[in-house]
């Protein structure tokens, strides 16, 4: 398992778009990813839970990765929050 | 202590009775379980409902592809019906508590709501509505009957409906199921609902926008829609008020039967048609001697709420039950009109229609579109009026062009009953609407191509003055009275009148006492309306002296001021 502690850069947090980008990312993979945030749990293929995490720009959340294909998973999980969802240039 | 609540008045009686409230999408679902046997067929059940809508999701999302933003919206919506946490949550309640499928969604949704509750970011917690909106469509698949029949209902007998929005077709179950009254927080005093509840005489008011918060369940209400007021548990000297009025009400009413047999002529000898419109065949009932015959009969109802289309037949004995019921006097059957707020099925709607249907795919055009849904719809009428006087009106005409495609349809559908060896009505009127701003300035060269004329007032209102009178924020703004749309109205009685050939009324206008004089000054000897305002339209008809109300109507013509306007309009 692999852990992370991530910060969200987009201006609008983990709104719906994101949210649902981030889904589609995780549907990828074959590993469970949890994202977590004050101590609620997310499952990265709900877009309903990850809403509820109710996560705005410069919050500061921890994913949870497991699984065979575990590593490629948090790097392309990275390379979204990382890239702000792709929503600013 | 009682609480006073306001609104807009549309049908008037003074009702008193017991609130009971409901909301449509209310998704407050009982507590229902299953039992063990039933938890593979329900889970199917349930996921088969979910597959289901993604499917319409995906195609309504492909039907617009070439709008993005829409797009997006759509992809979206499929990611919550995609939902893995959704989908298990539910799964789980049915397999292991043995919750009902519909019991499983609605409860997951309560717990989805709690959890957004606590979302302080606005733009989250607004998702909540897309996820209602799911849940509410999978609720709706899961229950072979739709949600529309929650009026058809015993439970409303003897009590006044608190509801937000109200149908046409709620409207009709209401009445079907004894209700009192109707209040509802949304809506207008113009639309469809407000006139069906106007013809069956079921007191409403809409727009009583503190309804939701005021009014509970098994409240005492008192409501009187001509004085725009709700009294929410009234205390004994109001309840006696209105107890009191009632009885005057009614007597009122007998002294108005007194007159209805008589025949409606002004002081100065002019004899005025005074006619009825109807929504539904059952309305016939409704139907006395004191109408000089039908005015406009909208043929829409038999359309709505169903998934096909009515057969001939099934059109052909709605009509002969009017013929029947008149003894000879002319009857206006208009061609099918899908109106703004009218509910018909899916595989009918052509084009933008369910966004802004006002200026779409309606009436004639739709008619055109759909030859032979028009064609039957003919056949149907001319059969029914075998020893009748039939009139045909058509919806939404704007052009010649299409009063000559209508007329040729018309001979086609002739020629199919004379090949098909059934026995009709040859001799019939053909007549349009005038509702449509272009046929009101043309009424010259079409009132020569046409037997006879009906002014819509409400949509020629609506299209003059670009109110949409379903509209909240806009429908203030809707008047009647506005000078550009009496000249245009004034301007085409005037054709009609030269050219002899009948122009009717049949807005809400024509039935609403404060305008009968008005319209009388301006020409007019044909009004339609609902059947439950003609004794007092008479009564006023009969105490009129039209001549005397040519300086006044001249006033008005030229005032633009709203208030000073109303005011002579109230002193002719």
């Amino acid at each position: 398992m692999i852990i992370k502690k991530l910060t969200i850069l987009n201006k609008l947090g983990l709104h719906a778009r994101a949210a649902a980008k981030l889904v589609s990312t995780a549907n990828e993979f074959e590993s469970t990813i949890i994202i977590k945030k004050d101590g609620k749990n997310a499952d990265a293929r709900s877009i309903m839970k990850l809403l509820m995490l109710s996560a705005s720009q410069g919050s500061s959340i921890s994913v949870e990765v497991n699984g065979a294909d575990q590593s490629d998973a948090m790097k392309s999980i990275e390379k979204l929050f990382n890239n702000k969802f792709d929503e600013q240039k | 202590m009682s609480i006073i609540i306001t609104g807009d008045g549309v049908s008037r009686g003074v009702c008193i009775g017991q609130a009971i409230v409901v909301y449509k999408d209310n998704i407050d679902h009982a507590p229902s379980f299953i039992s063990k046997s039933q938890v593979n067929s329900e889970s199917k059940k349930c996921l088969d409902v979910i597959n289901k809508l993604k499917t319409e999701y995906k195609k309504s999302s492909t039907k617009i592809k070439n709008n993005p933003a829409i797009t997006k919206l759509m992809d979206m919506q499929l990611s919550f019906v995609d939902d893995k946490s959704f989908r298990e949550n539910v799964l789980n309640k049915i397999n292991n508590h043995q919750f009902s499928a519909s019991w499983a969604i609605s409860s997951e949704y309560h717990s989805m709501k709690k959890s957004f509750e606590d979302i302080e970011d606005k733009y989250i917690k607004e998702r909540l509505i897309d996820i209602k909106q799911m849940i509410i469509s999978l609720l709706e698949l899961l229950q072979s009957r739709k949600k529309l029949d929650i009026f058809y209902n015993k439970t409303i007998e003897n009590k006044i409906i608190i509801t937000d929005e109200i149908t046409p077709k709620d409207i009709i179950d209401i009445h079907h199921s004894k209700g009192l009254g109707v209040i509802t927080s949304h809506g207008s005093r113009s639309s469809h609902s407000a006139i069906l509840s106007k013809s069956l005489a079921l007191p409403m008011l809409v727009k009583v926008e503190s309804s939701i918060n005021i009014i509970k369940n098994g409240d005492k209400l008192i409501m009187d829609p001509e004085n725009q007021i709700i009294i929410v548990n009234p205390d004994e000297i109001e309840l006696r008020h209105f107890k009191r009025i009632q009885t005057e009400n009614n007597s009122l009413m007998r002294s108005f039967k007194k007159i209805t047999n008589k025949k409606a002529i002004t002081k100065d000898r002019i004899k005025v048609d005074v006619m009825c419109n109807l929504e539904l065949s059952e309305e016939v009932k409704l139907l006395n001697d004191s109408s000089d015959g039908v005015g406009l009969f909208r043929t829409e109802y038999l359309y709505m709420n169903r998934d096909d289309t009515p057969t001939e037949h099934e059109q052909y004995q709605a009509y002969s039950k009017v013929f029947k019921k008149v003894n000879g006097k002319p009857v206006t059957l208009r061609t099918l009109d899908i109106g703004s707020d009218k509910e018909v099925s899916e595989n009918m709607k052509v084009g933008q229609i369910a966004k802004n249907p006002a200026l779409g795919m309606r009436g004639i055009r739709y008619s055109l579109y759909e030859k032979n849904l028009f064609k039957i719809q003919i056949k149907a009428m001319l059969r029914a009026a075998k020893n009748g006087k039939l009139r045909i009106l058509i919806p939404m005409i704007t052009t010649l062009d299409e009063i000559n495609k209508a007329k040729d349809l018309i001979d086609e559908a002739k020629t199919e009953l004379i090949k098909e060896k059934k026995s009709f009505n040859p001799r019939y009127e053909v007549g349009i609407m005038i509702e449509v701003p272009a046929s009101a300035i043309q009424s010259n060269v079409l009132s020569k191509n046409v037997d006879f004329m009906s002014i819509g007032t409400n949509d020629l209102v609506q299209y003059i003055l670009a109110i949409d009178r379903v509209d909240d924020e806009v429908t203030s703004l809707y008047d009647p009275t506005n000078p550009a749309v009496l000249q245009l109205i004034k301007q085409v009685i005037g054709t009609c009148n030269r050219s002899r050939i009948d122009i009717t009324v049949c807005g809400e206008m024509a039935g609403e006492k404060m305008y009968t004089k008005l319209l009388l000054g301006l020409g007019l000897t044909s009004f339609s309306m609902h059947p439950q305002a003609i004794p007092e339209i008479k009564n006023i008809i009969m105490e009129t002296n039209t001549k005397a109300l040519k300086t006044k109507i001249n006033t008005i013509l030229r005032c633009n001021d709203y208030h000073k306007r109303l005011e002579i309009i109230q002193s002719l």
